[in-house]
């Protein structure tokens, strides 16, 4: 009798032993699988985040009328985003759009940096993991106030000029929220203007635009009569002495565009 | 008996915490809200009821956004473009270019009397002349009875221009824009205007209001926390004949997160320094670089 209990006992920690093992095994592959899910990003069936191209997933800004510490990054790589940190790939961003890619910082968690994006819809941003990444600091930031037609530039806070601009007409709205400096091109197709700093922002209510996605950009104008006037199609038109100052900012410097 | 039970509950304890260890490993990571966060542009209660449109609404905490450039034809009111975009714990809304009560006064047909003082203002002295005192006809919208001296003009001149050229609309919103994030929002409104006279907007703090008596009740940022941990906040709430017509304008719902796997996120601007210039260099200056690209001019 006693044997056969030793038996029953000894069969009942062989069964557990096996369940425990069973469900061990479940439970290692669980970890791993999610661990390697987000080690290993296939990265080519990735949408690529750019001013031509709409990635309808991105997450929001948050704070889209908000500063931030001037942080900017440039991915040295093909760097997958993500729609929070540990979460799932929504798309990629390359290291160059018109010249390298910088993006301006909006939040940081541990290991984590979120980003503002070029792509559409506005106001899209994306988290990438803090690796193979270039920092730098911008001082600068730029203020667009459709309401009051003027754009100021400051640097460390201070004022280093407030001009005129032509902002977008009622129909074609420059769009307001956070936005950055894209680009810096000169576009010889443009003879009397040629000087273009691309935006990350798309007009709101103009799909295309001469053949482009509807970049929103500052730019420069041959008459000054468009200066404090909401006559463009959505661009930020702006006189020579600012846009001169403009092309020093550093891209990936945030451009807060309000109503004021 | 007893020892019997040791193996049993040995094995029941194993199981229950490896099961539980395995469905939470296994779990995908995410923090898609329990609840849809959800925004609109546009709706309207009352005589003229409109639903919310456009619509948007996140049920599995991805980013969605729906865009509409006209609404239902209505007598009320329209907008030129409006976009409602939900995601997880987030939510926004960008409107444009919007007419309450359009052409709103070009239906009135002035009096006899008035039409002739109208018509004889003499050329001093007329910003002196007092606003006669006429009941206006019914607008076609929600509003009180009004008469003349309801209307936003100081003097009979002025309201001569305001019934013999009238203006587009009762209210026009050049741009409005909405947030939140969790439990936080803001508004950002563009030019007001109260029958063709542009009215300034004191501030957009929560519960701010517009001065537009008797004609409209018009409250800014309107803010509301549920009892399920949500928070919507409405950019405009425009009351018309007191109560008789509600139109809320851009909307936004963000609701409460799901736990979070990693810590919360802190946001560059309250939290943390500004990187040490040898952690974080100076942002290059920008080379141009010749190419042709499109912009929106």
């Amino acid at each position: 009798m006693r044997r056969t209990r030793a038996d029953e006992r000894g069969g009942g920690s062989i069964g557990a032993l096996a369940v425990l093992l069973l469900l061990g095994t479940v439970a290692v592959v669980g970890v791993l699988g999610n661990r390697k899910h987000v080690e290993e990003v296939d990265l080519s069936t990735l949408a690529s985040s750019s001013t031509h191209t709409t990635v309808a997933t991105a997450p929001l800004d948050p704070q889209p009328f908000a500063g931030t510490d001037g942080l900017v990054v440039h991915p040295r790589a093909e760097t997958a985003l993500y729609s929070a940190p540990d979460a799932e790939p929504f798309a990629k961003i390359g290291p160059t759009q018109f010249g390298p890619t910088w993006l301006p910082v909006v939040e940081q968690a541990d290991g984590w940096l979120r980003v503002l994006l070029p792509s559409k819809p506005n106001r899209s941003t994306g988290w990438v993991r803090d690796e193979d990444l270039e920092r730098a600091s911008s001082s600068y930031v730029i203020r667009v106030h459709t309401g009051s037609r003027t754009i100021e530039l400051f640097q460390q806070g201070k004022s280093l000029g407030r001009w005129k601009a032509g902002v977008g007409a009622k129909k074609t709205p420059t769009p307001p929220g956070r936005t950055f400096l894209l680009g810096s091109i000169i576009d010889t197709k443009r003879s009397a203007s040629p000087v273009v700093l691309p935006l990350g922002a798309h007009s709101p209510t103009l799909d295309t635009f001469g053949g482009g996605p509807g970049t929103v950009a500052i730019h420069g104008w041959p008459r000054p009569d468009v200066f404090g006037a909401a006559v463009s199609a959505g661009c930020v038109r702006v006189p020579k002495t600012a846009l001169g100052r403009l092309q020093q900012v550093p891209l990936g410097t945030l451009v807060l565009i309000d109503s004021k | 008996m007893r020892r019997q039970l040791v193996p049993t509950i040995t094995t029941v304890t194993a199981v229950t915490g490896v099961v539980a260890f395995t469905l939470v490993a296994s779990a995908p990571v995410g923090n898609a809200a329990a609840r849809a966060s959800s925004a609109y542009a546009v709706s309207a209660e009352g005589q003229v009821p409109i639903a919310k449109t456009p619509y948007a609404e996140s049920l599995d905490g991805k980013r969605r956004s729906t865009s509409a450039l006209e609404l239902p034809k209505n007598p009320l009111l329209s907008v030129r473009a409006g976009t409602a975009t939900a995601g997880n714990d987030s939510a926004a809304v960008e409107l444009f270019d919007v007419v309450v009560g359009p052409d709103i006064l070009s239906q009135v047909k002035l009096p006899p009397d008035l039409k002739k003082s109208c018509a004889n203002l003499p050329a001093t002295g007329a910003d002196e002349l007092p606003i006669p005192n006429l009941p206006l006809p019914e607008l076609g919208i929600p509003l009180p009875d009004l008469n003349t001296i309801d209307l936003p003009v100081k003097n009979l001149p002025d309201l001569c221009k305001l019934l013999l050229t009238p203006p587009s609309s009762l209210l026009g919103i050049e741009g409005l824009s909405v947030w939140c994030s969790g439990d936080q929002g803001g508004v950002d409104i563009g030019a007001l205007t109260l029958l063709g006279q542009r009215i300034a907007v004191p501030t957009v703090k929560q519960s701010a209001t517009i001065p537009a008596a008797p004609l409209a009740t018009i409250t800014v940022n309107q803010q509301a926390k549920h009892s399920d941990g949500a928070f919507t906040i409405t950019g405009l709430t425009i009351n018309l004949g007191g109560g008789a017509q509600v139109i809320r304008l851009a909307s936004a719902t963000c609701a409460k997160p799901a736990a979070k796997p990693t810590p919360k996120p802190t946001t560059p601007t309250t939290t943390l320094p500004v990187p040490p210039p040898d952690e974080a260099p100076a942002a290059p200056v920008p080379t141009p670089v010749k190419t042709h690209h499109p912009v929106t001019g």
